[in-house]
């Protein structure tokens, strides 16, 4: 175990581009959009955007705020001020959308990302002879697969997580460079509704309730990578449509493909992200299959990788 | 063998086949401490194949004891004390130098970081480049530098300097020698090169078709093995008194004798011990006529 944080850090070498560069490029590429529309909107040279759902657009009682035309530069930031003006859950609800709208900027690269990661991991040594050298170091197959999976786990996601904090904090600093001169208080207009601390808070256990509920897909792209002596992308899609097919024809039943949608990547992302959503699917049958069902083809990865050999 | 000493590793009865195809067919041998042992034959003999068992790189039936443990079951566990270097391109090639010699040493309890960068200073491999920057022979000196600071007690090198020019193996092998003749480390080598590792050789392991057809420590092979210039009067005799081979070399017969009268083959013509290469030759064509 002392190997781990090593063994770790030999992934992160290895796959700098895509666990750091790519994250980051992305990021400030969508930052800079994100910049340039707050500063051309502030400009007048974009127009503004058209909020979601018209009852936003009325002012709440309770929270009225002067919408005298701005003195300054002589454009009037409707927009904005009616924003300003909507009531406290309605902000918020705005906002979730856009903070989540942001993620996906990221987090569709984080699926594909480790799902090539995954899928090439213990093919690739395999086929570049390098399994070679990792094998002729003391270093067990139980914990190069353990490695691979935890950096799919938890290594990735927190990177891609970091970047998507990043990101947000960019978000609500474009809305305050948007907002700058105007007559509106970020901080109860933007920052308060946008609950950054308790979204990311959030997000890192949704990482932890993801990984596990996920793991049957881990564990088969592993035990994919392991085994396959070619062609691993169509093995790893092949074989699971070719049994929900066996299944619907012979059987009659769907219970394999319910089960592979919904232990897919974005089945714990997409939806509302509550922290009783992720809780509720901690204690329950289908996490403890997901667990088991995970959990035998990790062992199976690692049973391959103890007879695995050049290709 | 004679090499006198415990032993590190004993095959017994190694089969492996693949269908029909026997890899490897009844193999038996022994390593003993501080041998250092020719693993020679012509391609598709077992060689890599050999090796990997040694090594748990592959599953085969039989019993293999490596320093006391069972490849099959251990491997991680013999890796502590056994060291493989394979030909040149197994090393990752995005790995970079500093960090070949950063995880090296987290993972190897037995890798000294200061003797590998002494090594290391001693060739012109920049320390930032990434193995797919390097040479060839940048990249098999980076390996035996990793490879050589790490205290073993058995090192395996298969085809270690194929596709190397001939600077770079006689560099290679000299180094290897420098570093391994003070201690107690075994080395067991297969290379197609053999007059390049005739004279570091202590003990000789012929193999052809997944079989051992030569087991020999080296200083037996004079008393075993006799070369003969045999003059043209001497060669009804010599058919008679039996050769393992004959061969014409520049209008003369050389022929190779196995386990006869030293005395009686003196009278033939003139009498050298045979060089490996020959032996090998002489070998694998005995036992095509057999």
């Amino acid at each position: 175990m002392s190997q781990l944080p090593m063994l770790i850090q030999r992934e992160y070498w290895e796959h700098k581009t895509t666990f750091f560069y790519l994250p980051a490029v992305i990021t400030c590429v969508a930052f800079a959009i994100l910049l340039f529309a707050a500063l051309g909107m502030k400009a007048g040279v974009i127009d503004e955007p058209v909020l979601p759902n018209a009852e936003v657009m009325q002012p709440a009682d309770d929270h009225l705020i002067d919408l005298g035309v701005d003195g300054r530069n002589g454009m009037s930031n409707t927009w904005l001020l009616q924003f300003a003006a909507s009531p406290f859950e309605r902000r918020q609800a705005i906002l979730e959308r856009v903070c989540l709208g942001v993620s996906l900027a990221l987090l569709p690269v984080m699926w594909i990302v480790s799902f090539f990661y995954l899928l090439h991991c213990l093919y690739e040594e395999r086929k570049d002879r390098s399994i070679l050298f990792w094998k002729s170091l003391p270093i067990s197959d139980g914990i190069t697969v353990l490695t691979k999976l935890i950096c799919a786990m938890f290594l990735l996601p927190f990177i891609y997580l970091v970047f998507i904090m990043i990101l947000q904090l960019g978000l609500l600093f474009s809305a305050f460079v948007f907002s700058m001169g105007q007559p509106v208080d970020f901080w109860n207009t933007f920052w308060l509704p946008a609950r950054l601390i308790d979204r990311w808070l959030m997000m890192s256990v949704y990482i932890f309730v993801a990984a596990f509920w996920c793991l049957p897909l881990y564990g088969w792209l592993l035990a994919v990578s392991s085994w396959c002596r070619s062609a691993p992308f169509a093995w790893v899609l092949g074989l699971p449509i070719l049994l929900v097919i066996l299944e619907k024809v012979f059987l009659s039943g769907n219970q394999v493909s319910d089960f592979i949608s919904r232990h897919r990547f974005s089945a714990t992302s997409a939806e509302g992200m509550t922290l009783q959503a992720a809780l509720d699917r901690v204690i329950t049958w289908d996490m403890l299959a997901a667990v088991i069902v995970g959990g035998m083809l990790v062992l199976v990865a690692v049973w391959r990788r103890s007879y695995a050999d050049e290709i | 063998m004679s090499h006198p000493g415990p032993v590190v590793v004993t095959a017994k009865n190694i089969k492996k086949s693949f269908g029909d195809f026997k890899v490897l067919d009844d193999l038996s041998f022994e390593i003993k401490l501080g041998a250092i042992v020719g693993l020679i034959g012509p391609n598709g003999a077992g060689k890599t194949t050999t090796l990997k068992s040694l090594l748990g790189l592959t599953d085969f039936d039989g019993g293999l004891d490596v320093l006391g443990k069972d490849p099959r079951k251990g491997r991680h566990e013999i890796m502590q004390a056994v060291c493989f270097i394979s030909d040149v391109g197994v090393l990752p090639r995005w790995l970079k130098v500093n960090q070949a010699l950063d995880f090296v040493q987290a993972i190897h309890p037995g890798f000294s970081r200061d003797k590998a960068e002494q090594l290391l200073a001693a060739t012109d491999i920049p320390k930032n480049k990434k193995v797919k920057q390097l040479s060839k022979g940048m990249v098999t000196q980076l390996h035996l530098a990793l490879v050589l600071a790490i205290q073993v007690d058995l090192l395996v090198l298969d085809e270690p300097t194929l596709g190397l020019d001939i600077l770079h193996r006689k560099e290679f092998y000299d180094r290897l020698l420098n570093e391994c003749a003070d201690n107690k480390t075994s080395i067991i080598i297969s290379t197609h090169q053999v007059e390049e590792i005739e004279s570091l050789l202590t003990d000789l392991l012929f193999i052809d078709a997944g079989r051992i057809v030569l087991d020999v420590a080296m200083n037996e092979l004079a008393d075993k093995y006799t070369e003969v210039i045999v003059a043209p009067e001497g060669l009804e005799l010599a058919q008679q008194i039996g050769p393992l081979s004959s061969r014409d070399v520049a209008g003369k017969k050389v022929m190779i004798f196995e386990n006869r009268d030293q005395q009686a083959l003196a009278r033939l013509g003139e009498v050298c011990t045979p060089s490996v290469a020959d032996l090998f030759v002489a070998k694998m064509q005995g036992g095509k006529g057999r």
